[in-house]
């Protein structure tokens, strides 16, 4: 199997890129580099991952300032030439800002930082970010954020929901789906969600940081995996 | 060229939860000495442009707004265009 050249964007208050690049390089055996925001190239790159983090300090919106940058205008040429693109945490946010992702990541319901293991529900395995999961799969992944209250109006959930764009929903430990597994108050219990052409997604919990036994759990290397399948 | 001063008024779009305003609103909700209520809590954004004239300048700062500024999915927008003095 070929190896997957993941290129990992680090824009100033990036914090989760070491963590990203730990897991796809050292557990998973890819190769990995940085790419700094005022970069303007992709050559050779087959997975862009935003990181998480707090991207310019979380001024204007979260994201909005990320989403002008540089390297940002060529991750946007690269998802719309079919190139895969994972966000996760404030990568997400960032993705949405660049309307790569419908919707918008809020202000938690609860106005809180909320950092704690949460449950998710797979509720789509056929793309390639998932196809590694069985459907309905429960897994245990932490989320750390201030704005993951997934907004979008209901006329657009309807279209998501229409393109299985759903990949992953806050659940209870058994899988349940309710108002109390909703950590932030997001439309669905929505965690994650991908594009109408499926190669780009983005997610507020953090896989990399459960991608190793040492750490207390594996639930988020599915993910990863999926894409290296994928791609190779 | 004229300088302009821009104001613009961000706010929640009404469908949009605003827990700020929320927090403000059950803060007093026991103090009836206000009689306050129906708060929503936006933001102001101040900066100067050059421009040929009042209505170029309007469609930069919308476009500047549309673009970058403002979500439009989330936020509403007023604009005010001021002559600046030089």
């Amino acid at each position: 199997m070929r190896k997957i050249n993941f290129g990992i964007i680090q824009f100033p208050g990036s914090n989760c890129e070491q963590d990203c690049f730990h897991v796809l390089k050292n557990i998973l055996k890819q190769n990995c580099k940085y790419i700094w925001h005022d970069s303007t190239s992709l050559r050779n790159i087959d997975c862009v991952v935003v990181p998480g983090g707090f991207s310019y300090g979380d001024y204007l919106r979260t994201g909005a300032i990320a989403a002008q940058s540089r390297i940002s205008s060529k991750i946007k040429e690269f998802a719309k030439g079919g190139g895969v693109v994972l966000g996760i945490c404030n990568g997400f946010q960032i993705l949405t800002e660049l309307k790569l992702l419908p919707g918008v990541l809020l202000r938690n319901k609860s106005l809180n930082f909320i950092c704690k293991d949460v449950h998710l529900k797979i509720s789509n395995n056929s793309s390639i970010f998932t196809s590694e999961y069985n459907i309905n799969d429960t897994l245990k992944i932490p989320i750390a954020h201030a704005e993951g209250n997934f907004f979008i109006k209901n006329s657009k959930i309807k279209d998501m929901k229409k393109n299985n764009q759903i990949m992953f929903q806050y659940t209870n430990h058994d899988g349940s789906l309710n108002d109390e597994s909703n950590p932030n108050g997001s439309v669905m219990n929505i965690a994650g969600i991908c594009n109408q052409e499926g190669n780009v997604m983005g997610m507020m919990p953090h896989p990399e940081r459960v991608s190793e036994a040492l750490l207390g759990g594996q639930d988020g290397k599915g993910i990863f995996k999926s894409i290296i399948k994928n791609l190779s | 060229m004229r300088k302009f001063n821009i104001t613009i008024e961000i706010m929640p779009t009404d469908s949009v939860l605003d827990p700020q305003g929320e927090a403000i609103e059950l803060t007093l909700k026991d103090n009836s000495k206000y009689q306050a209520n129906n708060f929503r809590v936006g933001k102001r954004i101040e900066f100067v442009i050059e421009s040929k004239n009042n209505l170029s300048a309007k469609n930069t700062v919308k476009e500047l707004c549309e673009k970058f500024l403002v979500n439009e999915i989330i936020e509403k927008y007023k604009i005010k265009i001021e002559n600046a003095k030089n």
